[in-house]
């Protein structure tokens, strides 16, 4: 059985080399003669190789040898550039504990994979599982794991430890209050059937064919730290501390037992095992983690080597934002791109050569918006303007997104609409629709006289029609360096055609609290990802409480009617269009999905689009091998995650 | 005898006070809105990440943040009676652990910077008292001015500045590289010591400046009073007019500033702390705060309350053995 990728990839290599293969048909041909001359039958297998480090442990006695640790068919991996050598350390920083990403996307594993396709585009592709299929008129996903598949102890890894993961964590009220909304696509749970050893079957009450990206997304060992999702779990190190699960007397009391649970499930215990290349050795809160490789791990190089190439990733933890710049230009980080901004570019540029390391860029969809909470409760006049069309329209007109490219993106940005970027699966083209992301002052300023907002004060501000100033505050939460500057411009801009503005930043669990809880912010301004709009619709659909213009209508929505505030029939469309969305598989009737809602944006201007963050950088050490020049940055493919990082390596010199 | 029953009587006296200030920080750290849970879903966010809002629910219902405050604080300071200070949410571990791995090096640290402080400022208090006005005098005033004016993680961050830019070294930390990660061991130990000297220094140094204007001025003072003026009249040697009469009295107001300066050592040098990296309480502390990590924020506010009575404790020993003249009724 030949994955996917794999597949691909020979492809790729084969129509590279067809004319050098012509060229040599004879030569082969030849060869191969010679061969059954010899008498020799089909070459051996290449046997497997192992790092130094663990071969040594082999000899020792203390590590069964490679070929009982790897499954009965490893996944080849082709590393992006060249076979790599063993040995060395990976340095990176991350900032606490609530910043586990840091290092869960170095040990991304899930039951699916994201992976790159010739093109450069992202597509799902096999993990854990090698081969999936869609029965029942796309209804049952049948998942087949590959065989012989061992945990970081060297237990075996089969269909239990999914079906534990769902039987006794997802489903079990003490550790979640509600099953992850994923995997009850309207509302109807889906059912989890355990097939054999090695087959698992998920069925849903309709077609659902996102699943399997969700498997790339939400499919890791659980609970990834503080996201609590995950698709799998070791049965047999967690389930004795399960209270009356039968295996281990139950303690006194339940919720003691629950904590020290969820301490052992926890992904910075260093006796819970894992299938990632790399499991946790040393976990030193404040300070610092260690991972060392695992020596189980079940991916192999095209010429035979068991994966990861890295001994070890240390992890230090710094609260000091100028820390992660001074390890940096002093060279000790190899491969990092979190932490990393625009703004530390020049610094990190002026050590480039005498550190030998180089900034890589990485393409980002993160589109810079602001939105005007359509709902807003504290005003009349206000919330009514907010609702108008035309006053929208004229806020986007009155803005110079020319300038707050070049001022504060160096140029790197991209004027966008609310659209899925040019690197998501759901990118399309739109033909025809209205431009309202020119700067056009004039227009602008017509459309608000339009609105009877004549009027102005001895400052020049328009006045309202309830006789005062009109006043509009931009509450920011976390808005910092060059995306600070960018809500500075529209703010000056915003005053220019005459609308008074004001800038508040706010405590984040304040903002947070005012945004998704009660919805009684004003107007908010922050990122929204372009990639993967369908898996993190926030501020797409109107179906989250955490859309800033939207938090009434989605409340409305997800409350069933009970409570929020009943949106316009555009709206509703809109957030049925999601629901749609996640359950359509055609590619084309998809497409035309998506044209709708691009265009009902494009015309509504709910959210007003500022500029899309096209790149990310980071730093590569000289030193560093198999890290691609081109890739996306996104929470959803956990880069560099899916970048392979078990082919990364430490070049000798 | 008198001296024990003083000291035992200060003991039971701090046990009220403790209480108050218990409560008190209890209280602070709860005011701002939201809980760690909020605010560790805020974080997410922030990054692109969202938690399912439920996820968190039975998180809270564990550790008990569902319920009244009261009772939240009666969890809390029962535990610590017994030596149980809580759990950190965030780190995932008792909050003892985490205190006390870095105790050690925080109080390292604070007592390195004292004795610096010490050294440094009395003779240079006492050579500008008895060279009054001259330009040694003048000089050093205006540097220990400048001291005292540049907050201490400026000074830090020059200290980073000038060590990775000019000479290509390793920014903060209290160890190389190659230790930083190592068990303890006696190269660890020395590898320590030639890093400890930056904080310390960078701690001491505000508090400098201060000790040395007490210390002139309190020298001045004692300078004037007429037992010296008749010790000089005796024809005692100079020295020893300075150092057993004028220095042993004018110390007195830097022994009883000594209470206060232990706790202002340990809560200064957070920032200092956050800015060189160092693995001693203060970063975490911050971090506590800034994620309502409750009970840790909590224990290390107390560890505060209690380092800053027994300071004043302390103080007033060491002010009754170096100055006969004290009772203790």
């Amino acid at each position: 059985m030949i994955d996917d990728l794999e597949k691909r990839g020979c492809s790729l290599i084969r129509a590279r080399s067809t004319a050098v293969l012509l060229a040599v048909t004879a030569l082969v041909a030849v060869a191969a003669s010679v061969a059954r001359a010899a008498g020799s039958p089909e070459p051996p297998r290449a046997k497997y190789s192992e790092a130094p480090m663990l071969a040594e442990r082999v000899r020792r006695g203390d590590l069964p040898p490679l070929e009982e640790r790897l499954p009965e068919e490893p996944m080849v991996v082709q590393p992006v550039h060249e076979i790599g050598q063993y040995g060395g350390t990976w340095h990176r920083m991350m900032k606490g504990s609530s910043d586990f990403h840091a290092y869960g996307r170095c040990v991304y594993e899930q039951i699916l994979r994201w992976g790159v396709t010739p093109s450069g585009g992202i597509e799902v592709g096999p993990g854990l599982v090698h081969t999936w299929e869609w029965e029942n008129g796309d209804k049952t996903l049948v998942l087949h794991l590959r065989k012989g598949l061992k945990w970081s102890d060297g237990y075996p890894f089969d269909a239990d430890d999914i079906m534990f993961w769902w039987e006794r964590i997802a489903r079990d009220k003490n550790l979640h209050s509600s099953i992850p909304s994923f995997w009850m696509p309207n509302d109807v749970t889906m059912d989890v059937v355990r097939i054999d050893n090695y087959t698992v079957s998920l069925t849903f009450d309709r077609p659902y064919p996102i699943a399997v990206q969700y498997l790339a997304f939400k499919g890791n060992q659980w609970p990834l730290v503080f996201e609590r999702a995950g698709f799998f779990a070791p049965r047999h190190y967690l389930e004795r501390f399960l209270p009356d699960s039968g295996a281990h007397s139950p303690a006194p009391d339940d919720s003691v037992s629950y904590a020290v649970f969820e301490a052992m499930a926890n992904d910075f215990n260093p006796s819970r095992p894992v299938m990632s290349a790399w499991k946790v050795v040393t976990w030193d809160p404040g300070n610092f983690l260690i991972a060392e490789r695992n020596p189980y791990y079940w991916k192999v190089d095209p010429a035979g080597n068991q994966l990861p190439y890295l001994d070890t990733i240390e992890m230090e933890i710094f609260l000091n934002p100028e820390m992660i710049n001074f390890r940096a230009v002093s060279g000790r980080l190899q491969m990092q791109q979190r932490h990393f901004n625009w703004e530390d570019e020049d610094l990190l540029r002026e050590f480039e050569t005498q550190r030998n390391y180089r900034i890589f860029e990485y393409d980002t969809a993160s589109l810079r918006i602001i939105m005007m909470n359509l709902q807003y409760p504290g005003d009349a006049v206000i919330r009514e303007l907010f609702m108008e069309k035309r006053f929208r329209i004229a806020m986007s007109l009155a803005i110079d997104r020319e300038l707050i490219n070049r001022l504060c993106y160096r140029g790197k940005g991209v004027i966008s609409r609310m659209r899925p970027s040019r690197s998501s699966p759901d990118y399309v083209e739109v033909e025809g629709l209205p431009d309202y992301l020119v700067h056009d002052p004039e227009r602008a300023n017509s459309l608000l006289d339009e609105l009877g907002l004549t009027e102005r004060d001895a400052d020049g501000y328009r006045i309202g029609s309830d006789g005062r100033t009109l006043s509009l505050i931009i509450e920011l939460y976390n808005v910092k360096g060059p995306d600070m500057d960018a809500v500075e411009i529209v703010r000056s801009d915003w005053e220019k055609v005459g609308i008074k503005t004001s800038l508040k930043p706010e405590e984040r669990t304040l903002y947070f609290q005012r945004v998704t809880q009660n919805g009684e912010h004003m107007i908010g301004a922050i990122g929204a990802d372009s990639t993967f709009p369908v898996l993190s619709p926030g501020r797409w659909f109107a179906v989250s409480m955490w859309d800033e213009w939207a938090h009434h209508w989605a409340e409305w929505l997800l409350s069933g009617g009970d409570r929020g505030i009943e949106p316009p029939a555009v709206v509703k469309r809109l957030q049925e269009t999601h629901r749609t969305l996640s359950l359509t598989v055609d590619k084309e009737k998809r497409q035309e999905l998506w044209k709708s809602v691009i265009r009902a944006h494009a015309e509504n201007m709910w959210v007003i689009p500022l500029v899309a963050q096209g790149k990310e950088i980071g730093v590569l050490s000289n030193d560093f091998g198999n890290v691609p020049e081109h890739a996306v940055a996104s929470w959803i493919t956990m880069t560099p995650g899916y970048l392979n990082p078990e082919t990364f390596y430490l070049r000798s010199r | 005898m008198s001296m024990l029953r003083y000291i035992l009587r200060r003991l039971i006296r701090m046990i009220p006070t403790l209480i108050v200030i218990s409560i008190l920080t209890f209280v602070i750290i709860q005011l701002p809105p939201g809980d760690f849970f909020d605010s560790i879903q805020a974080q997410l966010a922030e990054s692109e990440s969202r938690a399912e809002q439920e996820a968190f629910d039975t998180l809270r219902k564990q550790y008990h943040l569902d319920q009244p405050l009261w009772k939240q604080y009666l969890y809390w300071v029962g535990g610590c009676l017994v030596g149980d200070f809580g759990y950190s949410f965030e780190w995932g571990r008792p909050v003892s652990e985490l205190i006390g791995e870095r105790l050690g090096l925080t109080f390292l640290m604070s007592f390195g910077a004292l004795i610096f402080m010490w050294c440094v400022a009395i003779p240079i208090g006492i050579y500008s008292a008895r060279n009054r006005l001259s330009f040694g005098d003048y000089a050093l005033t205006f540097v220990a001015f400048i001291g005292l004016c540049v907050p201490g993680f400026l000074v830090a961050l020059i200290a980073m500045h000038i060590s990775v830019f000019w000479f290509g070294g390793s920014a903060g930390g209290l160890f190389s590289h190659a230790y930083q990660y190592a068990p303890w061991s006696l190269a660890k130990a020395w590898d320590l010591l030639t890093h400890l000297w930056v904080p310390v220094v960078v701690v001491g140094a505000a508090g400098t400046a201060t000790m040395m204007r007490i210390m002139r001025t309190s020298m001045l003072d004692v300078l004037d009073e007429q037992y010296i003026t008749t010790a000089r009249a005796k024809g005692l040697a100079e020295r020893w007019v300075i150092y057993k009469y004028a220095v042993r009295v004018a110390i007195n107001p830097m022994i009883s500033i000594l209470g206060m300066q232990i706790p202002q050592l340990v809560s200064g040098s957070i920032i200092v702390a956050i800015v060189l990296g160092l693995p001693t309480t203060g970063p975490l502390f911050y971090r506590a705060l800034e994620t309502q990590d409750m009970y840790l924020a909590g224990t290390f506010l107390m560890l505060l309350a209690i380092l800053l009575l027994l300071g004043n404790l302390l103080a007033d020993i060491l002010l009754a053995l170096a100055d006969p003249r004290i009772r203790f009724d």
